[in-house]
């Protein structure tokens, strides 16, 4: 059974790895190992930052269930990969019970003797004469000089060339220094593909777009950057054919401002995202003809948002309107104020990876029959016409299987992701509306109906921050919401005026509307005709749910558990669907 | 699943945006990926912002030039009209369009500019030197790698799955295989690379701003056809359309399916038509040659010289013409880039456009610079070129001329030289181009390069090259061009075909053919420290011209030029003279050198009557530099160390400058050669240091001193022999070229010695003369030029004369002197150093005189440069002379006593042939303008003068008494016709013949003329035992002196007709001239000497000893005759007030007694003698003798005289 592996590189990658992360909250891999190989060339990124918090919080949250997740473990372990079953609902689980691996990789660009290209190359080492000669055969002279402290600025030509061998770098270095061994994550995650390959395979999806710095620069050569290293781990005695690797491509779907004339005086390198388009089609350009790409990449998963009704977010428009903050609305080459928002895409592209790990879609025997890299791209359902065209996303368009013998009575995996959704979209919105914010206050409520969970304030405090990261949290700065992630996808569509609300999964718009604190949670649900009689029906099924566990409080993965169970016994209103 | 209508969540395109079903899996599968990213929605891009190009960098991997040139090509060509509305370029054309104008540059660079261009082959791996390329992996070299990110490795390594289509498809599998390419330069900016899917692509980064590329713009090519003209461009269609059908080549060689390299030959396909049409819209006058030559160019290596690397041939007929097909087939191959130097490793040198070289004599390539300024360079030919156009090297720079032509122009701003040759081919001019660095823009070459003699031809064999610019050192540098082998002209090749270069013919096989060699080098070990530095060369065949290299950093210099002879020239006086065929038929002459202490003349007799001295002009002719003979400046180092550039119309100084010691290369033989063994000096305008006892030092170049040996004849020590050699045999060379150039040659060498000369010395003459003649035969004929020998016959036919006899010849031949039988002829030869005075009468015979005595006195001249010497006074009143006369001799202003000698003969040259100058001269001699200056001093001078001459006319008095009362001339009728009285011509010659024109000049000419007379008088009347005193002897008096031929005249008597003077028989010796002396002879018997008694040499061995000088009595010295001529002398100078006679009073009665054995016995020549006695043990051997009369006025003058008159 082959072990999944995720890179997740630059900002972007950042986002996707986000939407991964939510999507394991969901419930999308029950009781999996993922492991995570963070890149990014910014240490200081929001965007990164966001993303180990995220990581950080779910671990927190995921702590309670330790025993649960053991014994999930345990069960893989003695099963194999044969006894998984092959029923869509095994694809779907409880929330948080995916367990994650995180290992990050960040180049060191702060040191005198690496802080730009030629340095870093030692180009006045040797013959620097002829060192210089290549340098402009391959870069432009202020390409050659700029400080890769903020990364690579959408310079993948440049930014491929250092991500690959600053990977080699630190394989070469863990090897050979003792006291670095133990301090390399990329090491550790390298050692993971290399024993996967060698037992069941190692699957392995990049995140990342093709337009901006990192990502595109490090998507290219991650492939023979893993392989490579793992060569270099075994000493080139071990081929490695059964690393298979997958990714998307995501062509460039958000825009900022122009940079100043003063700013590129001063920086000379920074990213504009008027050429995004371009980049990212030179980039495809080159995915689509390379040989090395072509002959490792077993499927690229091509995500644009084009076409009509596919409208660019404005990171600028978002920012103003949401973060209120002139600093951080200008345009950003990297650093703390990069924070741009979650994206429909980000998702589709967690759920490409899906699609490339689960073995329902993508099976082991497919995977080598492939020679030459499969390019999948997605489709969405439109409607209007002509000028006004809006495209529309079902649950299904996220994940669906082929299923000829589907029991009606077994739920399609996109009934089970819309249930996990809309359980913690309701989680998250009752807390915030109906209960001030307050898990525990939620809990208290939920003692009087005799169920007794026991929380400690660790996860207490991981739950209220992923719940807000997830649905929406206080702005420090104003007084409007931040929104929280799935808002911020509900964005990507409703970021403009008089577009219908149904085009994002038919979800109720007003729970999702930015400014919405959560008030009309219930209106996801054929529950009752108003907030509070809502919110009683809710606890009532929640209650018919519960089971008690004798004398011992349940803990957070209960409560979890037992939210979904509720959720899955609720109807839950969808217009659109069918 | 909804059936409705869908769209796909990709980059806006037009591929697969709408219309598909949904799918089971929620992915679609896109069938043609490549269809769907060509089909982008892009908006257009504004090319103009160079922020553009920053699309390119979106591509993950730095190959991406590489590779989106090769899309670039694959894309539609797109148009001049089409790039004209930008606007409707969409999504990635503006960028390809782009790219495709790059790639266009990039060509046409290497179409038009091939010389510029470099190529470096790149091996894409880790330098380290622990890396087993045999049997370590990839992966083992990336853990060995000291730095993983070293360029060149860390690029072959972004290479991944392709790095074996980079590599060299010709290596087995098992071969080490690293990928690698070649770096494409302009002028060594890094503009390209190789490329196996696109030939070539553009570097990321070239700033070519200082290359003056007309296409390129704001950091980048553009399209060439708008900015070249119409001959460029079709430079470009030739090139592309060869480049096209190479294409074929590359790819049969490569092997594998590069379907890419269809879209390559279809652009360059495109681009030719493009370029054609717009050569017949815009240059509607052009007439297009279907067919061109390209540069010759092979700087690829494999696999891209299949495809890059040009030898297009082209075919020369036998009568000179350029067809660009073999018509008959068997046509000689011919590749015109090869013509021209290569300009990657040449860089052309500028030459000072005032200074740097002779328009009438150097080819030199004339360049425009953009303000219309001129430029001159060496022509930037290659040895093959030299070859080529070496006929017609002329009209190759005319541009009017013949059918083809060298151009430049001079770009000062970037500092190179833009050459264009043009050759007709196939009834089409077509041009090749180079541009080269300039190796010096910022000090054009100012160095000098002489050549002599100024002619050529097959007949003479000796032809020296001076340089200052030695092809050894450092630098800038100078190599000579020889002939061509037996001719005149041409350049010489080495058996490899390879310009011939002396130093570089390490196993001399060039002996065989002829002989060169570098007589004056340049050491860098020994000589790097100076100032400036020059070598000689000399060689049997003709120079043609030079070499001009520079150093490099590597082993071999680079050729930076040539500087050709001109074979015509307008102005025929500065070019090299061409004789061949016109020196054939030589006419034989004599030729006479008198080699005088002073100065040295030679003269020639033909049998047409002809007889003349012989001019030596300036034959030296610079190929670099030019003849700046400016005498208001202190010589050039090429004025004093090569043949002389003052051309001299009368007599040469005998004066030898040394080259220094270190730089002759074999001094053992050098030495005593000509030129290397020092150089016959004429000029004047030295800058004159200082003076040693036996020479001058002279400061001709900076901070080095260099010897000048001057009075050459008398340096008696052996060490000087080497340099009387070397003088002559200048000399000789000097009179040869002079004689050929009027078409002659020598026959017979006539040579003269000085009467005082000893035998010895006389012998060594002879020996010096016949060496000159074997070892500097530069005339190459069937005359074996003959030396007259020494001889004691008394016969002057054929035998060396004295310079007494030469003179008495030249007088009486040529002088205008005639002797009748009442007639007493005085020659007085006053020299340098010695006086010769002869007594002729009548010969009742065949012959015009009869020379009956004979006297040699070592006073002469140098009298007055000693007096100079000593005086202060006198030295600033000839300073004062020579400011106030401007007489251009600066070397004067530094006048001091070491330098008073040579200095003083420069002055007096300067005044013989200006009487008014000599007569100014005088006057400030008398009479001082600066009446600071002591005029006992200066006037003492003319004191000097008077004494010198009024002394020998006293002895000639005595001579010719002693010659009628000489019982042996009893029966001599022409004696006898005498007795009674006589007219008496004195004839002064030399260069101190001018002395007796002094006290004339002083004083008057009656004056003068008395004192003369009396002088002879007292010393005809002087005898107390000869009766009558006869004051009326004289039946008339008179000096004839012809200053036409003044210093010329024992010349001329060498070459004189040899039958007008008989020498008497009884020819007296020299007479003692003074009465009391007594010699102890061998029996100790005491022989009173009577005045008229011969006085023998081994009396004067004894002088003071066994010969007794007389004693002084109360009065007087004691020596009678001698008192006489004071008393003469004293005479004058207290009626003229000319010095303060009263100095002399105290020191006058005893200095014979205390002065004047040892006077005489420190004369050189009596060393000499009783040297040669002492060695031998053999009396005999003490040769010489000299009147003790003539030492009493000699000693007078030095020691009392001179000295009292200087004490200062």
């Amino acid at each position: 059974m082959s072990k999944f592996f995720l890179v997740a590189a630059g900002g972007t990658g950042m986002r996707c790895l986000q939407s991964f992360v939510q999507m394991c909250a969901l419930g999308m891999y029950p009781n999996r190992n993922i492991s995570i190989l963070l890149l990014e060339t910014d240490e200081q990124n929001k965007d990164k930052k966001n993303t180990e918090n995220l990581l950080k919080w779910y671990k927190d949250i995921q702590s309670s269930g330790v025993d649960r997740k053991q014994a999930a473990v345990d069960k893989m372990t003695t099963d194999g990969a044969a006894s998984i079953p092959s029923d869509n609902s095994s694809l779907v689980g409880g929330f948080f019970s995916a367990n994650i691996d995180l290992y990050t990789f960040v180049p060191d660009y702060s040191k005198d003797d690496t802080r730009n290209f030629v340095v870093l190359s030692q180009v006045e080492r040797g013959n620097s004469e002829v060192n210089h000669k290549l340098a402009n055969i391959f870069y432009e002279e202020p390409v050659q000089e700029f400080p890769l402290a903020h990364g690579y600025r959408a310079r993948t030509h440049l930014g491929s060339y250092l991500m690959y061998h600053a990977m080699i770098e630190d394989i070469r270095k863990a090897m050979s220094d003792d006291k670095y061994i133990g301090k390399s994550q990329l090491l550790k995650f390298i050692q993971q593909v290399q024993k996967a390959s060698a037992s069941g395979g190692a699957r392995v999806f990049a995140l990342g777009s093709t337009f901006g710095g990192t990502g595109a620069s490090s998507i290219p050569v991650i492939t023979r950057a893993i392989t490579d290293s793992c060569k270099i781990l075994t000493g080139d005695m071990i081929q490695m054919e059964n690393i298979y690797y997958g990714g998307v491509v995501l062509s460039a779907y958000f825009k900022f401002s122009p940079p100043s004339d003063a700013h590129k005086k001063k920086d000379k390198i920074v990213a504009q995202s008027e050429f995004f388009k371009h980049n990212s089609a030179s980039a495809l350009m080159y995915y689509v003809n390379d040989p090395t790409i072509l002959q490792t990449y077993k499927k690229l998963y091509l995500l644009g948002w084009g076409g009509d009704g596919f409208d660019w977010c404005d990171t600028d428009m978002y920012k103003k309107k949401y973060l209120s903050n002139d600093e951080e609305a200008k345009t950003a080459t990297g650093g703390k104020n990069q924070e741009n928002p979650c994206h429909l895409i980000e998702l589709f592209g967690a759920f490409a990876a899906k699609h490339f790990f689960e073995e329902q879609s993508t099976s082991q025997k497919s995977l080598d029959n492939i020679l030459s890299t499969e390019f999948k791209y997605k489709s969405l359902e439109v409607s209007g016409k002509s000028d006004s065209k809006n495209p529309i996303v079902h649950w299904e368009d996220l994940f669906s299987l082929p299923s000829p013998n589907t029991d009606k009575n077994v739920k399609s995996v996109s009934e089970e992701i819309q249930e996990n959704f809309a359980g913690l979209i309701c989680l998250s919105a009752i807390i915030n509306s109906y209960y001030d914010k307050s898990l525990n206050k939620f809990l208290d409520v939920l003692k009087r109906y005799n169920m007794f969970f026991e929380i400690d304030d660790i996860q207490e405090e991981a739950v209220s921050d992923y719940l807000s990261t997830f649905y929406s949290k206080e702005n420090p700065n104003g007084v409007k919401e931040i929104p929280g992630w799935i808002k911020q996808l509900y964005l990507t569509f409703h970021g403009e005026m008089n577009t219908p609300r149904e085009m994002f999964f038919g979800l109720n718009g007003d729970v999702l509307e930015a400014d919405n604190d959560g008030i009309s949670w219930w209106q996801l649900f054929n529950l009752g005709k108003d907030e509070k009689s809502s919110a009683n029906r809710f606890i009532e099924t929640m209650r018919k749910q519960y089971k008690p566990s004798g004398k011992n409080a349940q803990g957070l993965g209960d409560f979890l558990d037992l939210l979904r169970a509720t959720v899955k016994n609720t109807t839950i209103i969808n217009t659109l669907r069918n | 699943m909804s059936r409705k209508e869908r769209t796909a969540v990709l980059a806006q395109n037009t591929d697969v945006a709408t219309g598909m079903p949904a799918s089971a899996d929620a992915w679609h599968t896109i069938p043609q990926i490549n269809n769907f990213v060509n089909s982008i929605d892009l908006d257009a891009l504004n090319m103009e912002k160079g922020d553009v190009y920053s699309i390119l960098t979106a591509v993950p991997s730095p190959w991406v030039r590489a590779y989106m040139m090769s899309n670039a090509l694959r894309w539609r060509y797109v148009t001049r009209t089409q790039k004209e509305k930008p606007e409707e370029m969409q999504g990635m054309e503006g960028l390809y369009s782009a790219l495709q104008d790059e790639f266009k540059g990039l060509l046409s660079c290497l179409a038009l500019y091939s010389s510029r261009i470099s190529v470096q082959k790149i091996v894409l791996k880790y330098p380290d030197k622990e890396i087993d390329v045999e049997n370590d992996t990839e992966i083992d070299i990336l853990k060995k790698v000291y730095n993983v990110y070293d360029i060149a490795g860390a690029f072959g390594n972004m290479l991944f799955e392709q790095a074996g289509l980079w590599s060299d498809n010709r290596k087995n599998s098992e071969d080490f295989n690293p990928p690698y390419f070649q770096l494409i330069h302009l002028d060594n900016v890094v503009i390209g690379a190789t490329s196996p899917s696109s030939l070539a692509y553009p570097a990321a980064f070239y700033d070519l701003s200082e290359s003056d590329i007309e296409f390129f713009k704001r950091g980048r090519f553009r399209d060439p056809i708008g900015f070249l003209n119409a001959k460029q461009l079709e430079k470009i269609v030739h090139y592309v359309s060869q480049l096209g059908s190479q294409v074929d080549n590359y790819e049969s060689a490569i092997g594998s399916n590069q379907a890419i390299l269809l879209s390559v030959r279809t652009f360059l396909k495109e681009f030719v038509q493009e370029i054609k049409e717009h050569i017949k819209k815009t240059f509607p006058e052009y007439s297009f040659n279907e067919s061109g030559v390209l540069d010759y160019f092979q700087k690829f290596e494999y696999p891209f010289d299949l495809v890059f690397n040009m030898d297009m041939k082209i075919y020369k007929t036998e009568d000179g013409r350029y067809l660009n097909k073999n018509e008959s087939g068997n046509l000689e191959e011919f590749n015109p880039d090869l013509l021209l130097l290569d300009a990657e490793f040449s860089s052309v040198v500028m030459l000072d456009a005032a200074n740097g070289f002779n328009p009438n004599l150097s080819t030199v390539l004339p360049a425009k610079d953009e303000k219309g300024n001129t430029h001159y360079f060496a022509l930037p030919l290659s040895a093959k070129g030299l070859n080529e156009f070496y006929p017609e090297i002329s009209d190759l720079l005319d541009v009017n001329k013949g059918d083809k032509s060298l151009t430049a122009e001079y770009d000062s701003m970037h500092k190179t030289l833009n050459v264009c040759l043009e050759l007709n081919i196939s009834d089409h001019v077509t041009p090749f181009y180079k541009r080269y660095k300039v190796t010096n823009p910022d000090e054009a070459l100012d160095t000098n390069v002489i050549l002599w003699p100024n002619f050529v031809a097959p007949n003479w064999k000796n032809y020296y090259l001076y340089s200052e610019a030695p092809h050894n050192r450092k630098g800038i540098k100078v190599l000579p061009l020889y002939a061509s082998n037996g001719a005149v002209a041409g350049v010489r090749r080495d058996t490899k075909g390879n310009i011939y270069h002396i130093h570089e013919d390490k196993v001399p096989a060039y002996k065989r053919d002829f002989n060169s060699e570098i007589i004056v080098k340049y050491d860098e070990k020994l000589l790097k420290e100076r100032d400036m530095n020059y070598e000689i060369y000399f060689s049997e065949i003709p120079f043609t011209g030079v070499e001009i290299r520079n150093s490099t950093n590597s082993l071999d210099d680079s050729c930076c030029g040539f500087i050709l002879m001109k074979s015509n020239s307008k102005d025929k006086n500065e070019s090299v003279s061409n004789y061949t065929g016109n020196r054939n038929e030589l006419e034989p002459v004599d030729v006479g050198i008198d080699f005088g202490s002073t100065n040295t003349t030679a003269t020639f007799s033909n049998n047409r009557d002809e007889h003349s001295n012989i001019v030596i002009n300036n034959r030296r002719r610079f190929i670099l530099g030019k003849e700046l003979n400016d005498n208001n400046v202190f010589a050039e180092p090429n004025e004093i160390f090569f043949f002389q550039n003052d051309t001299t119309s009368k007599s040469i100084k005998s004066a030898l400058v040394y080259h220094d010691y270190l730089r002759i290369v074999d001094p053992e033989i050098g030495q005593s050669m000509p030129l290397a063994g020092g150089v016959p000096n004429f000029e004047r305008n030295l800058n004159l240091i200082g003076g040693q006892e036996n020479h001058l030092l002279l400061e001709a170049i900076p901070n080095e001193e260099t010897k000048l040996l001057y009075d050459l004849k008398w340096k008696r020590e052996d060490k000087y022999l080497v340099n009387k050699k070397a003088f002559i045999k200048s000399v000789w060379l000097y009179i040869n070229a002079e004689l050929f150039a009027t078409q002659k040659v020598p026959k017979n060498l006539l040579w003269s010695f000085p009467t005082s000369m000893p035998l010895d010395l006389r012998k060594t003459y002879e020996g010096i003369y016949q060496e000159v003649l074997d070892t500097v035969k530069p005339i190459k004929s069937n005359i074996n030029v003959n030396l007259t020998p020494l001889s004691t016959t008394k016969s002057m036919a054929n035998r060396a004369l004295s310079e007494s006899e030469a003179v008495v010849n030249y007088a009486l031949s040529s002088g205008g002197v005639g002797i009748g039988s009442k007639s007493i002829m005085v020659g007085i030869d006053i020299g340098g150093v010695t006086s010769d005075l002869l007594v002729l009468i009548a010969d009742p015979g065949e012959y015009r005189a009869k020379l009956m005595s004979q006297s040699s006195v070592k006073i002469a001249a140098n009298k007055l440069s000693q007096a100079i010497g000593k005086s202060e006074n006198l030295r600033e009143c000839i300073k004062h002379f020579v400011r106030v006369n401007k007489l251009n001799l600066p070397a004067l202003e530094n006048i001091t006593s070491d330098t008073s000698h040579f200095l003083t003969n420069l002055l007096f040259e300067v005044m013989e042939d200006d009487a008014k100058l000599e007569r100014s001269f005088y006057r400030e001699l008398w009479n001082p303008e600066n009446e600071q200056l002591k005029r006992d001093e200066t006037r003492g001078l003319i004191a000097i003068s008077a004494y010198i001459t009024g002394l020998l006319i006293f002895h000639a008095g005595q001579s010719i008494r002693s010659m009628l009362i000489n019982e042996k001339n009893a029966d001599n009728f022409s004696v006898q016709e005498l007795q009674d009285g006589f007219h008496l011509k004195i004839s002064p010659f030399g260069k101190g013949g001018k002395l007796f024109d002094w006290l004339e000049s002083a004083i008057n000419e009656a004056v003068s003329t008395e004192y003369y007379k009396t002088c002879f008088l007292a010393g005809f009347n002087a005898p107390e035992d000869v009766e009558p005193k006869n004051e009326d002897i004289l039946n008339s008096f008179s000096i004839i002196s012809n200053p036409k031929n003044l210093k010329m005249e024992v010349g001329y008597g060498l070459t004189a007709p040899r039958n007008v003077v008989k020498i008497d028989d009884l020819m007296e010796a020299e007479i003692v001239g003074e009465s009391g002396y007594v010699f102890r002879n061998a029996n100790n018997e005491k022989i009173e000497l009577k005045w008229n008694d011969p006085i023998v040499a081994s009396q004067i061995f004894e002088f003071g000893e066994d010969l007794v000088i007389p004693e002084s009595n109360d009065k007087d010295s004691g020596l009678t005759h001698f008192e006489k001529f004071k008393t003469v002398y004293l005479t004058l100078i207290k009626d003229w007030d000319i010095f303060d006679y009263s100095l002399l009073k105290s020191s006058t009665k005893d200095f014979a007694y205390t002065s004047l054995e040892n006077y005489v016995k420190n004369d050189e020549d009596w060393l000499a003698g009783a040297e040669l006695k002492r060695r031998t043990g053999d009396d005999d051997d003490f040769l010489f003798s000299c009147s003790p009369f003539l030492y009493e006025g000699m000693c007078f003058l030095d020691d009392v005289i001179i000295k009292n008159i200087y004490k200062s």
